[in-house]
């Protein structure tokens, strides 16, 4: 699903980005871990097309074709979703409309028939159900007001409605109580399928108690310097990220 | 031309004024003619020029005729609310629609009021320090008519209150209305103003607002004149001790328009809240000058809560629109305990669209709270990112980006009929400007 070659990147003439490989495949949940300043929200901030990231060298294939092609938005509607670390503040703009907007955006660009307020929501209410979110959410303006936890929530919420192939989680668990954590994990964990895929960036381990990922990667110095199974997120958790930079 | 001249054709009109309103009429002309124009060396008119309004020859205001915009403006009004139609610049009482009202409340004409009223009118229309000078004084050496508001203490107005200034000629006409809104102690009303027309006039309105010990106001205007027109408004506050003034202005502008508010907060615990929206486009030219006064009466030693105010203002700029907001804040020396803030945001759509934008604090008392400031700048970039990556097309992002801005402030209107009625406004006024 996912195929990124030796991509280099820059970000205000700095280069953060040193030739990162990765393949995900369908159905697959890769965790990203690293210290700070390794590049994961970097590698996040690429992948979903944001500006002010300057590519340099290599590929990224995205279900065949040249994900760095596509404009951000483009993307999203082709099935990429990034869950931010930070989700954004709207003011004035309700959230149900918001949400609104990005389904039906990606249901004109497959050619599905847009959904009435009526029918949307009937999946919002779906939706909620499934994630366990107060409703009362839904009519407020987008992440103004909402606690940390509610934020990452309705993160996870979008992510659940705009249902992509492929979702990003940019430090989805930083800032969240154990609570939070488990019910965000939750979500995450229904919406698990065969044909969709996850790329988890983490500082910490704890998220993984929760989301157990099928491969692991260890992220530092802008390249990927080890990989493995879900063994190797515990190896981290003890031994910390100064044995991996030193390897 | 010196200004005298052109208020000879206007006083025929006032000519069954009683004897005192005749007098207030000859100073209140003679202090114009004396003060001129104001002009930009004023610091107050420092971004308003008023050299197109002052080259118009104007005709007196008349009646109008059949208008099928008014009369569908009219229709379009909430049911529920009372409606106070003034057509260039006197009270229909056959477009108006009033229910019945609670026992010595008086809601109608200004003219009428002041006929049987002569007494509390002649007080009312003294020139005070608080007022604004020049063109408040044309206004009462020339106005016809407006509204009068009057709620005895302790009632609260059942429904709330509309009022339709309009305006229409085919060659340019000045409309002076000048209207009156009292609310007893713990009195309270909500009014939805709106100001609108057709054709070429100036509207220059002058409101006196008196609020009450523990009286609230809803206060909420519409300021959407025809693009061919004129508009100085000046709003002059007082409030007593708990009185609360909760206005809000969106303002859709004129050709050239500028609105003033002045408060004088003069009571312990009483607090003036005004936040507003103004998008404009093409070459309009609008502003907002607010003066918020907390006086030495505010805070008092027995009671040491003192005075707040509030003021939110957003301005959305297209083509070669200016705007302009002015707001100041003065606490006196003595005012302590006051808490004070103001801020305004900008966004610029255009490369050719300006602001002047000026928020300024005077504080003479050195226990008090107060903030001030201005942005101005393009739509939050990484709004826009967030948009888009769920899916957004750019041109839709921005929209909806501007569409908030401009309407995020109309949350504080706390009437749902009129904040809907705002947001329908806006979004019809958005869809017809173009980046």
């Amino acid at each position: 699903m996912l195929e990124i070659k030796n991509l280099h990147a820059r970000v205000d003439g700095r280069e953060i980005l040193k030739g990162i490989d990765l393949s995900v495949r369908a159905g697959e949940v890769h965790a990203i871990m690293g210290p700070n300043g390794s590049g994961k929200s970097t590698l996040a901030s690429v992948l979903s097309g944001r500006d002010g990231y300057e590519v340099t060298e290599g590929t990224v294939e995205y279900m065949g074709r040249n994900l760095l092609d596509l404009a951000a938005d483009t993307r999203a509607r082709e099935g990429v979703f990034l869950a931010f670390q930070y989700p954004v503040e709207l003011p004035g703009v309700n959230n149900l409309y918001f949400l609104r907007a990005a389904v039906n955006a990606g249901r004109r660009h497959r050619g599905e028939p847009e959904l009435d307020a009526g029918q949307f929501l009937k999946a919002v209410r779906k939706t909620l159900k499934l994630l366990d979110l107060r409703e009362d959410l839904l009519n407020r303006a987008v992440n103004v007001g909402f606690s940390g936890g509610e934020k990452k929530r309705n993160e996870i919420f979008q992510m659940a409605l705009l249902e992509p192939k492929l979702a990003i989680l940019d430090e989805t668990d930083s800032g969240l109580d154990i609570d939070a954590l488990r019910q965000v994990s939750e979500g995450v964990n229904k919406l698990r399928a065969p044909d969709r895929a996850f790329v988890l960036i983490t500082h910490y381990q704890r998220l993984l108690d929760y989301i157990v990922p099928d491969v692991v990667h260890v992220l530092a110095g802008g390249r990927i310097v080890r990989s493995g199974d879900k063994s190797l997120a515990l190896e981290l958790e003890k031994t910390g990220y100064a044995s991996v930079n030193a390897a | 031309m010196p200004p005298s001249t052109r208020l000879d054709g206007a006083i025929a009109m006032t000519s069954h004024d009683p004897l005192w309103l005749e007098r207030l009429r000859q100073d209140a002309k003679g202090s114009f003619a004396a003060l001129g124009w104001p002009t930009r060396k004023l610091e107050e008119w420092r971004y308003t020029d008023l050299g197109p309004v002052a080259e118009t020859v104007f005709e007196p205001a008349g009646e109008i005729g059949a208008s099928s915009a008014l009369a569908a403006i009219v229709a379009d009004q909430d049911p529920a609310s009372d409606l106070a139609v003034f057509v260039n610049g006197r009270f229909s009482a056959e477009r108006s629609r009033i229910g019945a009202l609670a026992p010595g409340v008086y809601l109608g004409s200004f003219a009428a009021w002041s006929a049987t009223h002569g007494e509390a009118a002649e007080a009312l229309l003294q020139p005070t320090a608080e007022r604004a000078r020049a063109l408040t004084d044309l206004n009462i050496g020339l106005f016809s008519d407006g509204l009068t508001l009057i709620v005895p203490p302790g009632v609260r107005m059942e429904r709330p209150l509309r009022c339709l200034y309009w305006s229409e000629a085919a060659n340019p006409i000045a409309v002076h209305s000048h209207s009156h809104i009292a609310l007893g102690e713990r009195a309270s009303a909500s009014v939805f103003e709106i100001w609108a027309g057709a054709g070429g006039y100036w509207s220059n309105a002058v409101a006196d607002i008196v609020l009450g010990e523990g009286s609230q106001l809803a206060h909420t205007t519409l300021q959407n004149e025809a693009r061919t027109a004129y508009h100085t408004g000046s709003v002059v506050v007082r409030l007593a001790q708990d009185a609360q003034f909760d206005g809000f202005q969106l303002g859709l502008g004129a050709a050239l328009s500028r609105r003033e508010y002045r408060a004088t907060i003069a009571g312990p615990g009483a607090d003036f809240s005004l936040s507003g929206s103004t998008l404009l486009t093409d070459r309009q030219d609008g502003a907002t000058v607010t003066i918020v006064d907390h006086t030495a009466a505010g805070y008092t030693p027995a009671d040491k809560r003192g005075t707040t105010s509030n003021q939110v203002f957003k301005v959305a700029l297209a083509d070669r629109a200016h705007g302009v907001f002015q707001g100041r804040i003065i606490v006196r020396e003595g005012a302590q305990k006051t808490d004070a803030g103001m801020l305004n945001k900008t966004v610029l759509l255009s490369d050719r669209a300006v602001i002047d934008t000026k928020p300024e604090l005077e504080i003479y008392a050195d226990d008090v709270k107060c903030s001030h400031g201005a942005s101005v700048g393009d739509l939050d970039e990484i709004g826009l990112f967030y948009l888009r990556s769920r899916g957004i097309d750019p041109e839709t992002a921005r929209r909806m980006l501007i569409d908030a801005f401009v309407t995020e402030p109309v949350e504080r209107v706390a009437d749902p009929a009129v904040a809907a009625e705002l947001r329908a406004v806006i979004a019809a006024r958005l869809a017809e400007i173009k980046e």
